[in-house]
C-alpha cells in the first residue's frame, strides 16, 4: 500500500481547522497548526509532510512571511495560499517565484484542492 | 512678443510726431510773421509811391494854376496854387483833415539817406520854380524884383513877360529838374522795396514748402504707427484668444483632474472596504463549504432516511454558497484597488458580475439577451477597470428603460486583433442635443443626487486607456446602443493611473 500523503493546514481559525481535518482526513493525513509559529514547528516534527497550505490573514506571521521562512528550511516542499482575499499582486509574485504553486479561494473547492494535493504524489 | 520694445518704439514715434508738430507750428509762426512784415512792405512802397507821385501831380498842378493865371489873369487859379503849395508844405490841412507837409510823410516811412536827399532835391527844385512861378505872377501885377531880388519896384503889368516866364525853355528844364530826383526817388524806393518782397516772399515759399514737407512727413509717420499700433493690437486679441483657449483647456483638464481625483479616492475607499468585507463573508462561508463536505461524507457514509430531502438540502447549500460567493467576488473585482493593465480579463465573466450586482435592480419585466460569442473572449487590461465600464454601461441601460424592457448584450470578435460589445436597451434614448455632452465629466440629466454625470466620462477614460474605443449611439424615445471595443493583443499599456 502507498503512502498516504501527508498534508499540513495553518488557519487562524479553529472551525477551519477542525473542518478542513474532517473533510481531507478521509483520503489525506491532516496536520494541522493555528498559526505560522507552530506551522515551522509541525514541519520540524513532521519531516515526511509533503504538501503545506496555509491561510493568508493571521496573527504573528501573516501567510507568505511563514511560507517564506518555511521554505528556507524546506526548499522542496511545495506550499499553497487558501484564503477569503481575491488575488493581490503579493500573492501573484509568490506565484511567479515559485514561492507558492497554488493560490485558492474561501470557500474552498474540494475537488479542486484534492487534484492538486494529489498532484504531489 | 516683447512689450518694451514695442512701448519704445511707440514713445519714439510719438516724440517724432510731437517735434514735427512743434516744427510745424514754430515754421507757419515765421510764415505768419513773413506775411505779416511782407503785407506792410507793400503798403508802405504803396505809399511812398503815392506819396512821390502826389509830389510829381502837385508840381504838374501848380505848373497848370500858375499858366492858367497867366492866361486868364483869374485871380482864383492864384489862390488855388497857393493853396497846393500850401497843403504840400503843411501849412494847410488836407481833405482829411491831417496838417502834414509831404517831407515829414515822406521820412516818416522810413526812407534811406540817398532816397530823402533825392525828394529833398525835388523839393527844393520845386520851391526854386516856385519862386520863377511867383515872378510870373507879380509880373501880370506890375511887380518886379529890385537889385536885391525883392518885389518892390512897381510898374505896369505884362502878360507877355509872365507868360514868356512860364513858357520859356529855363521854365521847361527847371520843371525837368523837378521830375528827374522823383524818378530817381521812385526807382530807389521800388528797387529797394522789390528786392526786399522778393527776398520775403522766397522765405516764404521755402517756409511752405517746409511745412509741406513736415505735414506730409508726420502723416506719413502717424499713419505708419497707426498700422504698427493696429498690427499690435491684432497681435494683442490674438494673444487673448489664445490664452482664452488656454485657460478653457486648463478648466477642462482641472475637471477631468477632479473627476479622476474623486473616483480614485473613491474606488479606493470602495476597494478596502469591499476586500475586508469579502474576506469576513468568504470565511464563513468557508466554514458553511466545511459542513458541507463533512455532511456530504456522513450522509454517504451513514445514509439518509430522506435521501431526496437530503440531498436538495444539501445541493441548495452549495448553491447558495456558490452564489454569495460569486458575488462577493464581483464586489471586490469590481472595486479593486490595482493599477496594473496586464491582467488576464474574461470579457463575458465581467458581464455576468455586473449582472449579478445589478440583480437586486431588475425585476420580472426586465429581460436580457445574452448573445455571447462562442468561445470566452480573454483581453489584457485591468479587471476592476472594465468591471467599473460595463457596470455603468449596464446600469444606465437599466435606468433608461425603467421598470419593463429589454438589454441586449452582444460579442463579437470583430478580428483577430480586436472584440466588439454592444449593449442596447429600448428605453428613453438619449436627446439629440446631449448626444455630444454625454462623455463631458459632470453632465447628467438625472434628477440632483441620483448621478454624478461621471459614470460616461470615467468609463470613456477607462476604455481609451486599455486602447479601446467607446461609441454611443441614440435616438430618443427609441433606445441607445453602447459599442465599447476592446484590442486582443497586449500592447504596451500606460502603466501609470
Amino acid at each position: 500500500m502507498t503512502k498516504r500523503i501527508k498534508v499540513l493546514y495553518v488557519d487562524d481559525d479553529h472551525i477551519n481547522l477542525k473542518l478542513f481535518d474532517i473533510v481531507f482526513s478521509k483520503k489525506f493525513d491532516v496536520v494541522i497548526a493555528e498559526n505560522g509559529v507552530e506551522g515551522i514547528k509541525s514541519l520540524k516534527n513532521n519531516t515526511d509532510i509533503d504538501i503545506v497550505i496555509s491561510d493568508m490573514k493571521m496573527p504573528i506571521m501573516n501567510g507568505l512571511e511563514f511560507i517564506n521562512k518555511a521554505k528556507d528550511m524546506f526548499p522542496d516542499k511545495p506550499f499553497c495560499i487558501l484564503t477569503g482575499f481575491e488575488i493581490t499582486n503579493e500573492i501573484t509574485d509568490a506565484l511567479n517565484t515559485g514561492l507558492i504553486v497554488n493560490y485558492f479561494k474561501k470557500p474552498f473547492n474540494r475537488i479542486e484542492l484534492e487534484s492538486v494535493i494529489e498532484k504531489v504524489r | 512678443m516683447k512689450p518694451t520694445l514695442h512701448k519704445k518704439r511707440h514713445n519714439v514715434f510719438f516724440v517724432y510726431i510731437v517735434i514735427i508738430l512743434i516744427a510745424i507750428g514754430i515754421l507757419s509762426l515765421c510764415l505768419l510773421r513773413n506775411a505779416t512784415s511782407l503785407r506792410d512792405l507793400e503798403n508802405t512802397h504803396h505809399t511812398l509811391y503815392v506819396l512821390g507821385s502826389e509830389l510829381k501831380e502837385s508840381s504838374e498842378e501848380l505848373t497848370k494854376f500858375c499858366r492858367n493865371y497867366v492866361i486868364t489873369g483869374d485871380a482864383s487859379w492864384e489862390q488855388k496854387y497857393w493853396d497846393i503849395l500850401n497843403v504840400r508844405n503843411g501849412k494847410k490841412a488836407r481833405s482829411n483833415g491831417r496838417l502834414i507837409a509831404l517831407r515829414d510823410s515822406l521820412s516818416k516811412l522810413g526812407i534811406t539817406k540817398n532816397e530823402y536827399q533825392k525828394l529833398v532835391e525835388a523839393e527844393d527844385n520845386s520851391n526854386a520854380l516856385v519862386w520863377t512861378e511867383k515872378t510870373a505872377f507879380n509880373a501880370m501885377k506890375g511887380i518886379y524884383l529890385d537889385s536885391l531880388s525883392k518885389f518892390t519896384v512897381k510898374g505896369s503889368p505884362n502878360p507877355i513877360l509872365a507868360k514868356n516866364i512860364l513858357y520859356n525853355e529855363k521854365y521847361h528844364q527847371d520843371k525837368a529838374n523837378i521830375m528827374r530826383p522823383i524818378a530817381s526817388f521812385r526807382s530807389m524806393i521800388n528797387n529797394r522795396f522789390l528786392t526786399k518782397i522778393e527776398d520775403l516772399k522766397d522765405i516764404n515759399v521755402h517756409l511752405v514748402f517746409a511745412i509741406i514737407a513736415l505735414i506730409i512727413s508726420s502723416s506719413v509717420l502717424s499713419f505708419y504707427a497707426i498700422l504698427v499700433m493696429r498690427k499690435k493690437i491684432i497681435n494683442q486679441l490674438v494673444e487673448l484668444r489664445v490664452s482664452n483657449i488656454k485657460t478653457e483647456q486648463t478648466l477642462q483638464n482641472l475637471k477631468n483632474t477632479q473627476t479622476k481625483l474623486i473616483q480614485v479616492e473613491k474606488m479606493a475607499a470602495l476597494g478596502t472596504l469591499t476586500a475586508g468585507m469579502g474576506h469576513e463573508i468568504n470565511n464563513p462561508l468557508n466554514y458553511i463549504m466545511g459542513a458541507y463536505e463533512v455532511l456530504n461524507i456522513y450522509f454517504e457514509e451513514h445514509g439518509s432516511k430522506d435521501q431526496e430531502m437530503t440531498s436538495m438540502s444539501l445541493t441548495n447549500i452549495k448553491e447558495g454558497i456558490n452564489k454569495v460567493s460569486n458575488i462577493v467576488h464581483g464586489l471586490n473585482q469590481f472595486s479593486r484597488d490595482n493599477s496594473n493593465f496586464d491582467e488576464d480579463c474574461d470579457i463575458h465573466d465581467t458581464i455576468d458580475n455586473c449582472l449579478l450586482m445589478l440583480q437586486h435592480q431588475m425585476n420580472d419585466a426586465v429581460i436580457i439577451n445574452k448573445l455571447y460569442y462562442k468561445t470566452p473572449i480573454k483581453v489584457k487590461g485591468n479587471v476592476g477597470k472594465l468591471h467599473q465600464v460595463f457596470l455603468n454601461i449596464l446600469s444606465n441601460a437599466l435606468y433608461a428603460i425603467g421598470d419593463k424592457g429589454q438589454i441586449t448584450i452582444t460579442t463579437q470578435k470583430d478580428n483577430e486583433q480586436s472584440i466588439r460589445i454592444e449593449i442596447s436597451d429600448n428605453g428613453i434614448g438619449i436627446k439629440k442635443s446631449h448626444l455630444h455632452q454625454i462623455k463631458d465629466p459632470f453632465f447628467t440629466t438625472k434628477p440632483p443626487g441620483e448621478g454624478t454625470g461621471l459614470g460616461m466620462a470615467i468609463s470613456d477614460t477607462i476604455v481609451k486607456k486599455h486602447k479601446g474605443q467607446l461609441t454611443i449611439e441614440s435616438e430618443e424615445g427609441k433606445g441607445s446602443k453602447i459599442s465599447v471595443i476592446l484590442p486582443l493583443k497586449k500592447l504596451n499599456y500606460d502603466q501609470k493611473n
